[in-house]
């Protein structure tokens, strides 16, 4: 088909730290990725150079390119942007009175949330943190609402006026009002609102807690709340501007925009706090997404990046959702996909611990900048990069597609000093000793995000990814027994593949308070359930509003209902994807319930259940979702096993079985669907290696998608 | 070198009693934990491995029992613990969490194989033990600790773990810390080292025992279910690493990492500390039921050597009491064991090689009180004065040796409010209030303490949120914040600890009582001119006009405001106590009765008039200083009177002003040593000494020979002095 150019359909741009990826398939289902700097003040140069650069290489004009899109959806890091660099709006907070200290009490596990395993410890370590709204601009309002919603002391109406003006005259631009308990009855916080409104005008926007995020969790709504207000002009500016110049050079459709659940939702109608961490996000939706097309609906997703190694879960098609995620130094009750991380990657540096003289890696990275020894930046301290580099598994004159050039001798030079010495230890023992030790703190991170939650790893598949995944693939994933393990030829920019994969999507949690007491009669248990039905009912007609603003028809939409329930007195709840709608028989109830003790048993054991405590349901949610144009993956043609030879670039010197072997390397670009590679070797692409220790082969399917195969039989995959 | 595989071949055969006993003498021989580290030297790597894999086990079976438990305090608060054991007991490896119950986990599992458990009732593959006796291990009845053996085949090979702390036990009050136990017969439903599982399953009869005796048990009986599965997570684990590495390779290495950490630890302290001996004292008042008000002291002595050994020996502790603050061994241990961890050995991969580095004397006392009979059903005050003397002594040696950014200045301990009765859904229920641990943290050498976020037993500590709280017992919060001036004054303050007023609300039957400590006397000192943290207040307004008040929206009390005149006294028209005793048990209440805690926190670290005055001011607008304080006691003028930044000013000329006549005052006041002492002595003699500390100085040299004669010496008193008249 040579000559005939194939229409661009589908592009997404991925905003990171330091690159911003773009992300384009054609109609036959083809991928490119095209990577520009990140410019931080103006999230847009990165966002057109890589698209320009994508257009480029099919010879476009970026205007023609997006003239053709079907899709174009964008990954941005402004919200999270202006909280780190505290430039956003100047906010106030009117409280419940007796709250008004809610940012400097922070739920004092802001102090050490973000420390590792020893500085958590190390009390010395702690220290407080700056509340998010001064409290000079905070006021508090006699008001109470209870836990079941009773209005026990109505507003005191002087003061919320009072507030008003106050802080008006200090000179805020947003108000956000937070009372307790609001999210079961609005009544006081929206009264406290309304004063408000009629006391500061229209010049100073007023932002209900209750409204940002119904959930149970004070200082968390109060937190989602504040970057709600905080960041949204910012955002709406960045997205409108973004959209209308996207119409004047030809693309027609509506710019889609990134959210932390894992959905897209158009320009239009995005809130700022739920794209406070949508990068991560994307690699889970990938995994997702390529586990429909395989017939996979266990999967364990793996980014290895250069500073942090993330986990996500998907379990039965549906990825988990982390409801109190912690961003930085922040605990917003923004529902998130949940992604455990460790601070192991490619940058993470290692050492002799002065004091028990044993090696470690991590947590600390080197990041990109100094970066690793290699670099030749100034970095001294020896990565897991540099132990990769020496043990010759990166080829120091093509990391990045020979982007970066890395010095071996700077790499050797600094894991003799810092490891080798001080352990007695051989140059390549030191570097082996740090890629098994990152190993080794990876792998226990995916066991424990599956084995310690009661899930049999012989019933999920890995994917790993990230551009360091497929270099330690075999590492992350020894002895734990998944079905299959898949790493991928883009696999440094699997997350903006991820995120090209997302349907359009609006997620509403409720909190709800439902306690069924442990011998509630049929007729208790249904009086009850009503609290369940209200807050699905509610949240339909909410995530409906939205969708059907972005102009989609009822019968587009899907709906999927949540509950999540524990035991009586339990603190922690299993979220259900309810078999039922609404409770409306007894039957209903027993359908959910038979649901929740099914997963509980499977997640927990037989011996864990105590149905006799009665239950509790503390939260519902709704998601409503359309379906939108993905990317295809194209089936080629698959050749016999041998083909891998074509792609044979030569051989090198790398570290197995205990010493230097002479191995096969591989260009991973030119590898053809069925080719089979036999340990050892080195697979190299642009963006990444994949090493193959002995004992082990790689296999390219028909979606030119890698298999890493134990044992040497072939197809035994 | 030894060889792999001795020490399999060595303890072939021996009973458990045997092993635990073999283990003990070897150390007592040797002086170590076992004489050569053979695996980590010929293969380091392997070896740490390993052990990243078995720490991470422990990790990760920590947050699967968090999933399961019923316990506020394990969810607000993460009071929970994992760890893995070795065969005879000793602690190889741990999650984070409460880091009191490592320890006394050894002490229960020892205490097992030397009662000769193996023949009865026997330990077997599958069985699951329990334990909340507190002289066998933990710390007090809500305590409950869980341990499965972990046999390789027919052989043990290890323990694993877990420890929560259950709200409710049965105990002669609602909450499990019994304020008004006298005796330990007062304190719940114990269970002293029960096997109450075989085949991985819990005996009927133990559940149905426990679900007749304790008020709510759900929280006991799936916090079990919690630690089991955690347990097993471990073993499980273990057996899969045994497989890989081989059973021989396993326990040789669990025994290099115990001793490996203790040679750490002795290198640590080597390093950082300088020789010498060094001195603390902390104390703890509190009321006895029978109308004394009692006052004790903890005494320490820590010798430290080049080599990095250290002793640390109690005596002169006040002996015990008949008061909930007694501890048992295992508990004394744990809280010391704690405080090594957090304070100087957070860095030393930690397991019990720090108990094997560290010599202990602990006479009896109130820190070793009499098994049987005594009351130990807060402890925790105790563990945390405990701690704060250990805390300044390992400070004042880190300050001395060139290493600041270590030295803190001490959070003694903490407060706890319990409530039973029928809760807002018609349940029964016992609550303890975890707000207890979010104290603040002392001053440092080089900035200030963190507020709100720290308990001495949990360095994880969380505040936990109103509407979880109001959800979980039946409360009402008027007002939440920080204390003011609530953490010791210093050039470095400690942070603030919480300031919290609540109403009883949603309730028919209610009873509320609290245990704490520190109501006149501070636990313990600040550090080089540190103020203490100011003592504990607990207010109680009954039958008040507060829905008259909401009625005609006049204003409420948030707060405790002035001292000299509480928002809870001139708000209020009611039954007022705005600051009556802090052991206090249980008492009823009614709807909208109020109560408000003002908790305990930090030391401050340096003499408060070097302070920066831009911080007094910082401090000023965050309202965690009073301007009272910043004039009276750091010396700052700060002028205008709105609370505002662009309002405020620091006056540095009268500022000058201010500290000079404060350091003129000091001159003024002051006087000779020599001539101190003697005046001293001379109220000694004629016995013109307040009363509880008359009581606490007769009991001791009653008590303790070695203490009377340092007093003797100390104050120049003859021979034949035996009490304060």
């Amino acid at each position: 088909m040579a000559g005939e150019r194939r229409r661009q359909q589908i592009a997404y741009v991925d905003t990171g730290g330091t690159f911003t990826d773009a992300f384009v398939v054609d109609e036959q289902g083809d991928f490119m990725v095209a990577k520009a700097p990140t410019t931080k003040r103006d999230l847009s140069v990165g966002f057109y150079e890589g698209l320009t650069k994508a257009a480029g290489r099919v010879g476009l004009t970026l205007d023609q390119f997006l003239a053709e899109l079907d899709v174009l959806g964008f990954g941005t890091t402004v919200v999270i942007n202006a909280l780190l660099t505290k430039t956003g709006r100047k906010c106030g907070l009117i409280v419940t009175r007796g709250q008004e200290h809610i940012f400097q009490i922070g739920r004092g596990k802001t102090v050490w949330v973000d420390l590792d395993f020893v500085e958590r410890i190390h009390v010395a370590a702690h220290r407080s943190v700056e509340p998010l709204i001064p409290l000079h601009l905070v006021r508090g309002v006699t008001e109470r609402v209870d836990c079941f919603g009773q209005v026990v002391i109505p507003v005191y109406e002087d003061e919320a006026r009072r507030a008003a003006r106050e802080l008006a005259a200090e000179g805020v631009e947003a108000i956000v009002v937070m009372t307790l308990w609001a999210f079961l009855n609005h009544v006081n916080e929206r009264r406290i609102a309304d004063l408000v409104g009629q006391e500061v005008g229209e010049g100073v926007e007023v932002v209900e807690a209750s409204k940002v995020s119904p959930m149970i969790r004070e200082f968390s709504r109060a937190t989602s709340a504040f970057i709600q207000a905080y960041t949204s002009p910012l955002l709406e500016r960045q997205v409108r501007s973004l959209q209308a110049d996207l119409r004047r050079r030809g693309f027609r459709r509506d710019l889609l925009i990134m959210q932390s659940t894992g959905g897209v939702v158009t320009a239009d109608h995005i809130m700022a706090v739920n794209t406070i961490q949508s990068g991560p996000v994307g690699g889970v939706i990938g995994a997702r997404y390529l586990g429909e097309l395989y017939g996979y609906k266990n999967i364990v997703s793996c980014d290895v990046g250069g500073t942090s190694f993330d986990v996500g879960l998907i379990i039965n098609g549906e990825f988990r959702i982390n409801r109190e995620p912690v961003v930085g130094k922040m605990i917003p009750s923004v529902p998130m996909a949940d992604i455990v991380s460790i601070g192991a990657g490619g940058g993470s540096i290692a050492g002799v611990d002065p004091s028990t003289r044993r090696l470690y890696v991590g947590p600390a990275s080197a990041g990109a900048d100094p970066g690793p020894a290699a670099y030749g930046r100034g970095g001294e301290l020896p990565t897991v990069t540099d132990a990769d580099l020496v043990l010759g598994y990166i080829d120091p004159d093509y990391f990045l597609g020979g982007e970066i050039r890395l010095s071996r001798e700077l790499a050797e030079a600094s894991i003799a000093k810092h490891v080798a010495e001080p352990l007695g230890l051989s140059l390549l023992d030191a570097a082996h000793g740090i890629r098994a030790l990152a190993d080794a703190h990876m792998r226990e991170l995916v066991a424990g995000a599956l084995v310690a939650k009661g899930y049999d790893v012989a019933d999920f598949v890995a994917m790993a990814f990230g551009g360091a995944g497929p270099t330690h693939v075999e590492g992350f994933t020894a002895g734990l027994g998944f079905s299959a393990i898949f790493f991928f030829p883009y696999s440094a920019a699997f997350s903006a593949f991820g995120c090209a994969a997302a349907d359009i999507e609006q997620t509403m949690p409720l909190s709800v308070t439902l306690v069924v007491p442990p011998r509630a009669t049929d007729a208790e248990i249904l009086r009850l359930a009503e609290r369940l039905n209200a807050g699905w009912e509610q949240l339909e007609a909410r995530t409906m509003e939205r969708m059907e603003a972005q102009g989609f028809r009822q019968s587009e939409v899907s709906l999927r209902h949540t509950a999540a329930i524990r035991y009586g007195r339990q603190l922690n709840d299993l979220i259900i994807q309810s078999p039922v709608t609404r409770i409306c028989r007894i039957e209903d109830w027993r359908a959910l319930v038979a649901t929740f003790e099914l997963e509980y048993e499977h997640v927990y054991t037989h011996s864990a259940k105590y149905p006799q405590a009665g239950y509790e349901v503390y939260e519902v949610s709704v998601t409503a979702s359309v379906r939108k144009t993905k990317p295809r993956l194209v089936a080629h043609p698959v050749h016999p096993p041998e083909v891998a030879s074509r792609a044979l670039r030569g051989r090198r010197q790398a570290f197995f079985d205990g010493g230097p072997r002479e191995v096969n390397v591989y260009a991973m670009e030119d590898l053809l669907a069925g080719s089979r590679m036999e340990g050892p070797c080195l697979i190299e692409g642009r963006t990444t290696t994949a090493v193959i220790p002995p004992s082990h082969a790689a296999e390219v399917d028909e979606y030119l998608t890698f298999h890493l195969i134990r044992g040497t039989a072939p197809g035994t995959r | 070198m030894a060889k792999i595989g001795e020490l399999w071949q060595q303890t072939q055969g021996l009973r458990l009693q045997e092993l635990v006993r073999w283990r003990r003498r070897m150390v007592e021989e040797k002086k170590c934990y076992t004489e050569e580290l053979t695996l980590k030297e010929t293969d380091p790597v392997k070896f740490e491995v390993l052990f990243t894999r078995l720490l991470q086990s422990a990790v990760n079976a920590r947050e699967l029992a968090k999933m399961i438990s019923a316990s506020n305090a394990v969810r607000e608060i993460g009071e929970i613990t994992v760890a893995l054991y070795t065969p005879e007991g000793d602690c190889v490896c741990l999650s984070c969490g409460v880091l009191l119950h490592v320890h006394s986990l050894s002490w229960f599992l020892k205490f097992m194989m030397e009662a000769a458990y193996e023949e009865n009732p026997g330990i077997r593959p599958g069985d699951i033990f329990l334990n909340n006796d507190p002289h066998i291990g933990g710390f007090h009845a809500p305590d409950i600790l869980i341990g499965i053996p972990i046999f390789y085949g027919e052989r043990l090979v290890g323990w694993a773990g877990s420890m929560t702390h259950v709200p409710e036990v049965g105990a002669v009050e609602p909450g499990g810390l019994p304020a008004s136990a006298t005796s330990r017969f007062q304190e719940g439903l114990f269970f002293s080292a029960v096997k109450i599982g075989t085949n991985d399953t819990l005996h009927r009869d133990i559940e149905n025992t426990i679900e007749r005796n304790v008020r709510d048990p759900s929280q006991w009986l799936l916090d079990t279910r919690a630690k089991v599965a955690a347990a097993r997570h471990v073993r499980e684990t273990v057996l899969k690493l045994i497989d890989q590495y081989g059973p021989e390779y396993y326990v040789e290495a669990v025994q290099e990492y115990i001793e490996d950490t203790r040679r750490a630890a002795r290198r640590k302290m080597a390093r950082v500390m300088v020789p010498g001996r060094y001195r603390a004292r902390g104390f703890l008042d509190g009321e006895i039921p029978n109308g004394h008000q009692a006052l004790m002291q903890i005494n320490l002595e820590v010798l430290v050597d080049r080599e990095g050994n250290v002793s640390l020996d109690y005596e002169g502790t006040s002996p015990e009491e008949p008061l909930p603050l007694n501890m048992s061994v295992p508990a004394t241990d744990g809280a010391i064991f704690c405080n090594l961890i957090q304070y100087v050995f957070y860095d030393c991969h930690f397991n019990d090689g720090i108990t094997y580095a560290v010599q202990m004397k602990l006479p009896e006392s109130l820190l070793r009180c009499s098994p049987f009979a005594s009351t130990v059903g807060a402890p925790g005050r105790t563990g945390g004065v405990l701690s704060g003397v250990l805390t300044q002594v390992f400070s004042r040696a880190y300050y001395m040796g060139g290493h600041p950014d270590d030295a803190i200045a001490p959070t003694p301990t903490s407060t706890v409010c319990y409530k039973g009765g029928v809760d807002q859904y018609g349940r029964r229920f016992g609550f303890n209030h975890f707000e207890l641990i979010a104290m603040g943290t002392g001053g440092r050498a080089t900035g200030d303490g963190a507020h709100a976020s720290y308990a001495p037993f949990n360095p994880e500590g969380d505040s936990g949120d109103v509407e979880v709280w109001e959800r979980e017992a039946p409360i009402l919060y008027l007002g939440r914040r920080l204390r003011m001036d609530g953490g010791g004054f210093g050039k470095y303050r400690g942070g603030s600890p919480l300031d919290s007023l609540y109403l009883v609300h949603g309730t028919r039957v209610c009873e509320s009582g609290m245990v704490s400590v520190s109501k006149w006397v501070s636990a313990n000192q600040g550090l080089m001119g540190g103020y203490p943290a100011p003592s504990v207040v607990f207010a109680v307004a009954r039958d008040t006009n507060i829905d008259q008040l909401i009625s005609a929206r006049q204003p409420l009390p948030h707060f405790y405001g002035d001292p000299a005149r509480p928002e809870l006294v001139w708000r209020l028209k009611g039954t007022v106590e705005p600051g009556g005793p802090v052991n206090r048990p249980a008492t009823p209440r009614k709807e909208h009765d109020a109560e408000e805690i003002l908790f305990h926190s930090g030391a401050g670290f340096g003499d408060p008039i070097e302070r920066d005055p831009t911080l007094v001011l910082k401090d000023v607008l965050m309202e965690t200083t009073s301007r009272r304080a910043a004039e009276q006691v750091y010396g700052v003028i700060i002028r205008g009177d709105r609370l505002h930044p662009a309002a405020l000013t620091v006056d540095v000329e009268a500022t000058a002003a201010r500290r000079a006549a404060i350091r003129a005052e000091r001159k003024r006041r002051g006087r000779p040593a020599r001539q101190y002492l003697a005046e001293q002595r001379e109220r000694i003699v004629r016995g013109e000494i307040p009363a509880p500390a008359k009581r606490m100085i007769n009991r001791l040299l009653s008590h303790s020979a070695a203490w009377a004669g340092w007093y003797r010496a100390q104050w120049n008193l003859p021979a034949d002095f035996a009490q304060v008249p």
